[in-house]
């Protein structure tokens, strides 16, 4: 099982992602902004990252930029918590160095999928 | 009688079923039945905060800050599969792009009165299954 960090403002959609982590055995952090949840990344190193991509004050795509940027975080694996709705989101997640995305509103079973393949491809990439 | 959602909230006309405004079989791929209950309760504070600002950026004619928080409350209210409400979250995060301030208006009255039956509605469904 592993620490994972979601970093996302809306309460609603962070409490099920937090409740689905933790009923799946991990450990989990959060953070309503990009900002503090950069300096937890920092403190903290966890197996993964869920990033909102619109947050108040400095977005989901500066915050991965600025993580991927960064020696001592650049390896955490961030998944984009993210409702695709304009053209070239897509493009836009993966230019800012995402590792992949989960499209919202989410589906339990397939979010949980996603986390367990991207926890896994990380530990595989330790070995 | 019609098929489908005749009594639609988008019309401006009272739903009188819990199928009317909430689509159940996707609801329950998207929220396990244990955490319903204090799911709804935090989405009612959410919105309600979530609606005031809107309220506010409108009346200061901030687009962005409407756009903002309108796809924010798409996000929340989305993940409970709403039928109406969901929808007119979209449009109105459209109307806050497109820096359409009469439609945005129109469009908060109604998403008002949807989010409150989509409320109501949940509730009911969380009083049930805790019966």
């Amino acid at each position: 099982m592993a620490t994972v960090l979601i970093i996302e403002d809306n309460a609603t959609n962070r409490t099920l992602a937090e409740f689905l982590l933790q009923t799946a055995g991990h450990e989990v952090l959060t953070s309503p902004d990009a900002e503090a949840g950069l300096a937890l990344a920092r403190a903290t190193h966890p197996g993964l990252i869920l990033m909102d991509i619109q947050l108040p004050g400095m977005d989901g795509l500066e915050a991965t930029m600025l993580l991927k940027g960064d020696e001592a975080t650049r390896d955490i694996p961030v998944i984009a918590l993210t409702a695709l709705a304009m053209k070239g989101d897509e493009e836009r997640i993966r230019a800012a160095g995402c590792d992949d995305y989960i499209a919202k509103p989410m589906r339990y079973e397939a979010f949980l999928q996603t986390v367990a393949a991207r926890l896994a491809g990380a530990a595989a990439a330790r070995a | 009688m019609s098929a489908g959602p005749a009594v639609g909230v988008g019309a401006g006309v009272g739903p009188t079923a819990v199928s009317d405004v909430i689509d159940t079989k996707e609801l329950g791929e998207r929220v396990p039945p244990a955490l319903l209950p204090s799911l709804v309760a935090i989405y009612r504070d959410e919105s309600a905060r979530r609606l005031k600002e809107i309220a506010g950026a409108i009346g200061r004619r901030d687009a962005r800050e409407l756009a903002f928080h309108a796809h924010a409350l798409k996000g929340s209210t989305s993940t409970f599969a709403a039928t109406f409400a969901g929808p007119t979250s979209l449009e109105l995060e459209m109307a806050g792009r497109a820096n359409n301030f009469s439609l945005a208006t129109r469009l908060v009255e109604r998403l008002t009165a949807e989010i409150g039956e989509l409320i109501e509605r949940l509730s009911q469904m969380t009083e049930t299954h805790t019966r």
